[in-house]
């Protein structure tokens, strides 16, 4: 096997380069919303919180296959929100980039919301005290003593995310050149009888999966 | 400046009905068995906890009146208030956790010597002692120069040095500071060598007796100027 021979081949990169963009978008998404949304499920108790806690770990709960389903249910071009859409979802970037994103959040929130509540509330109370309102007590005093959780939320959101397989198939449509990420490529590859392709692209993550690990054991999150 | 209390709230065992006045220059200490609702009390007063019934206010100035449905949160009222545990941000320095809620940032230097901390303003909480942060604890509360100091078991984890020390500052500016003090403690000694007025509260209710139920009452009468009790 010509390790080097088989990672430059446009079939391997292509894959690779997709995989890291999707990552970059859906990584920055899971930073932003996985924070508001970890503070948001810190509030007090009511019909909307029930449900966006509902909906944030249902992916952790429910097969992806499913999950990829019912979102391509709701965003396909006949779906319920992908009609009032002014451009297709599925089966394009965007679709990759939201299957990646939802099968990540849960993993990025409940970390985070658990830290929230945990003992800094005792320090948002003294904020409180020190004359600061809730906003301020989230950026000043919350977010930087739960910074770790945040930062091992999202590691493991962004792994997650690269093995991510069955949402992205139902939303990405594995489309080879377009839509097919390194997770779904080492499936095609296996399919068709490259197994030395899907070793190395198997390795490829493994570097990847090794790097998060690292990161991760780092943070004490593991 | 008076701080006027008149409350009711239903806790898990009792009902905590309490009412009673706390003038300014004046040291309140709030005394009783634990679990009698102190902690509770200061929370309320501080408006870290909802009441069922009553009115709390400062002067003239309304914080809870739960018929007129009024509240203010507790960022605005101006409050100093210290824990018996330590609760500096771990994530700033010893300066920045006292100037984090001063109006004036230049009376911080001036409060960090008058507590002996002067030395410590670039240090991080987690690498000084324990009595130290609680020193740094009491600047943080006078830095945001409260109109109400509530000040609860500070003095019941730290050794006997810094409490004496701490103890005497608080017996020598608590009239300089001119604003109501409330001293919750569960440590007789303590309530009677600081407070101007002492109250016992035993499961929610001032109890004037549980004083004198207690066996070392005696040796608190003896004091040369006694507070009042009730």
């Amino acid at each position: 096997m010509d390790f080097l021979q088989i990672l430059t081949q446009s079939q391997t990169t292509a894959p690779l380069w997709l995989t890291l963009k999707v990552l970059a978008v859906s990584g920055t998404l899971h930073l932003v919303s996985g924070i508001l949304l970890s503070y948001y499920l810190t509030s007090k108790k009511s019909t909307m919180r029930s449900v966006v806690d509902f909906l944030v770990t249902m992916p952790l709960i429910f097969p992806p296959i499913a999950t990829g389903f019912i979102l391509l249910m709701l965003l396909g071009r006949a779906g319920l929100i992908g009609q009032a859409l002014p451009v297709d979802i599925v089966f394009s970037f965007p679709g990759v980039v939201i299957a990646s994103f939802v099968a990540g959040l849960p993993l990025m929130v409940k970390p985070v919301e658990a830290a929230l509540r945990g003992d800094v509330q005792r320090l948002a109370e003294i904020s409180q005290v020190l004359g600061k309102n809730n906003w301020q007590t989230f950026w000043l005093v919350l977010l930087p003593n739960v910074r770790r959780n945040v930062a091992s939320g999202w590691f493991l959101a962004l792994g997650r995310s690269l093995g991510e397989v069955g949402i992205t198939l139902m939303l990405g449509g594995n489309i080879i050149g377009k839509t097919n990420t390194l997770s779904l490529e080492i499936y095609n590859a296996v399919f068709s009888g490259e197994f030395e392709r899907a070793l190395v692209l198997s390795a490829i993550i493994g570097v990847f999966s090794l790097i998060i690990f690292i990161a991760l054991k780092r943070l004490s999150a593991v | 400046m008076t701080l006027t209390v008149n409350i009711r709230k239903h806790l898990e065992h009792f009902d905590l009905q309490t009412s009673f006045t706390c003038p300014a220059g004046k040291l309140t200490a709030i005394i009783g068995p634990s679990g009698a609702g102190k902690t509770t009390l200061i929370r309320i007063i501080a408006g870290l906890e909802t009441l069922d019934n009553g009115t709390i206010t400062l002067n003239d100035t309304v914080w809870n009146d739960t018929q007129q449905d009024h509240f203010i949160p507790t960022c605005k009222r101006k409050i100093g208030l210290v824990f018996q545990e330590y609760t500096l941000f771990p994530h700033m320095t010893v300066r920045q956790n006292i100037a984090f809620g001063a109006p004036d940032s230049t009376k911080v230097d001036t409060l960090m010597n008058l507590f002996g901390i002067g030395h410590l303003s670039r240090h991080k909480p987690c690498t000084i002692s324990g009595g130290e942060r609680q020193r740094a604890a009491f600047c943080q509360a006078l830095a945001r120069e409260p109109e109400l100091l509530l000040l609860d078991e500070p003095f019941s984890a730290l050794d006997v040095k810094t409490r004496t020390f701490l103890c005497g500052l608080l017996s020598e500016y608590k009239s300089e500071l001119d604003i109501p003090i409330l001293h919750v403690t569960h440590d007789i000694k303590e309530a009677d060598q600081l407070g101007d007025t002492v109250i016992a509260v035993e499961n929610g209710r001032i109890t004037p007796n549980w004083l004198s139920r207690q066996h070392n009452i005696p040796n608190i009468l003896q004091t040369a100027c006694p507070p009042t009790y009730s």
